[in-house]
């Protein structure tokens, strides 16, 4: 993989998962293609300049799509391979272009490293009232966790990945990654509007360069990645 | 306040009931919910699954570690648990119908507001649960999913029938605390 990169022009994030400071890991994603990286700079938390002065990453996620593995060398089951070290701390992925997998494997690594330090890691969606009274809803895909914390009387803290420390709930992510296949401004208008400058679709079919959101020649998983703050608070 | 959803393609376990913090641990360790057959013609019976804190792939230790902290989250702040269903009712996925989320977000409503704290439960001694027998803006039939069945008799064979399941699945665990393993359902009841 290194030498496969080498020459290459690389793309390079410095930032955080977890929004909590003081339970938050440094991380470094490096990919072989921008928006890749765009999506990691959307879905992780960014840094302040002064944090990204003296950033040392802990974690490393090396992401190169058109890097393959070679099953009969490699001894992995596909060309496609998301590689957990937990003890070298560092990520690698090939052979998918699907920019899920950065965010879900450090969602597995926060999953391992938080209990020790007592914070319970959790996929759930999560919401705050006026009374700073938290509600988590836990539940796998096509269950509601994201439909019912949308809720325009509670704020939303975030709809996948939390943590639960001393201090509260806190969100691992700076970011939505939202489904958009038959998505429709009348049905769902927060993520509608969040899909503007910077916001990365993902196997969305263009059409003359228009979305086409019912199109689901490519996958029914189609995707949306945007930042927290262009969904606005209530 | 947590809520775990759950789509049951069932459509035997009710829209709503209220955990102890030792069925909590159970349900959370259990992580049941449905899967559909997709869009595949003439597949009728989805699929079952149960996925460990309700994100098994993304959960490298075991299911006790995280389950230990939920329970000490559920003491330290008194933290009230909600099963939701958001699956079927009156009859299994082909026959009745998706619960509609208003009703879901009714009852969800009705919890965050208080009003569930002091309304009666009846026990549904099956599953375990205890089962509010009034929620604001949901018509009290469907709240116990055997009324929504017009074959009782196929209700009871289901729901008899996903008990065991959670059961089976349970064997998976080891060195479970007996009270935890007891707030389960009940499938020879």
């Amino acid at each position: 993989m290194k030498n496969f990169v080498d020459n290459k022009e690389l793309f390079v994030f410095d930032g955080f998962v977890g929004s909590d400071p003081k339970n938050r890991l440094p991380i470094r994603v490096i990919n072989d293609h921008v928006w890749q990286n765009l999506f990691g700079r959307t879905l992780f938390i960014r840094p302040t300049n002064e944090e990204l002065e003296n950033h040392e990453p802990e974690f490393t996620i090396l992401c190169i799509n058109d890097f393959e593995a070679v099953p009969e060398i490699d001894g992995t089951r596909t060309n496609v391979f998301i590689l957990v070290d937990l003890t070298r701390k560092i990520v690698l992925i090939g052979g998918t272009k699907y920019a899920g997998e950065m965010k879900k494997s450090m969602f597995s690594v926060m999953n391992f490293l938080l209990p020790e330090r007592g914070v319970f890691p959790m996929h759930c969606s999560a919401n705050i009232g006026e009374k700073g009274d938290t509600v988590l809803f836990f539940g796998l895909s096509g269950t509601g966790k994201t439909t019912l914390s949308a809720d325009p009387n509670r704020k939303l803290i975030g709809d996948d990945e939390h943590g639960w420390s001393d201090n509260g709930t806190f969100n691992f992510e700076g970011g939505c990654y939202a489904k958009c296949i038959n998505l429709s401004q009348e049905a769902e208008p927060e993520i509608w509007n969040a899909i503007k400058q910077g916001a990365v679709l993902e196997n969305v079919v263009l059409d003359d360069n228009v979305p086409n959101y019912n199109d689901n020649r490519l996958t029914e998983n189609t995707r949306v990645a945007y930042p927290l703050d262009y969904i606005p608070v209530q | 306040m947590i809520v775990f959803l759950t789509a049951d393609a069932l459509g035997v376990l009710p829209p709503i009931s209220r955990l102890t913090k030792e069925g909590a641990m159970y349900h959370f360790m259990s992580g049941y919910t449905s899967k559909l057959a997709g869009t595949e013609r003439g597949i009728k019976e989805p699929k079952s699954v149960f996925s460990e804190c309700f994100g098994a792939p993304f959960m490298p230790r075991s299911a006790s570690v995280y389950a230990k902290l939920l329970g000490e989250k559920i003491n330290q702040h008194d933290t009230v648990v909600y099963l939701v269903n958001t699956g079927w009712s009156g009859g299994p996925y082909g026959i009745g119908k998706r619960i509609k989320i208003k009703y879901s977000r009714a009852m969800i409503t009705a919890a965050l507001s208080g009003a569930l704290d002091i309304v009666k439960y009846d026990h549904n001694d099956l599953f375990n649960l205890d089962v509010p027998t009034e929620v604001d803006d949901v018509p009290s039939e469907i709240l116990d999913p055997k009324n929504t069945w017009d074959d009782k008799d196929s209700y009871v064979l289901s729901a008899k029938k996903l008990a065991q399941m959670f059961v089976e699945n349970f064997k998976k665990f080891e060195n479970v605390s007996s009270d935890i393993i007891d707030a389960g359902p009940k499938p020879t009841t």
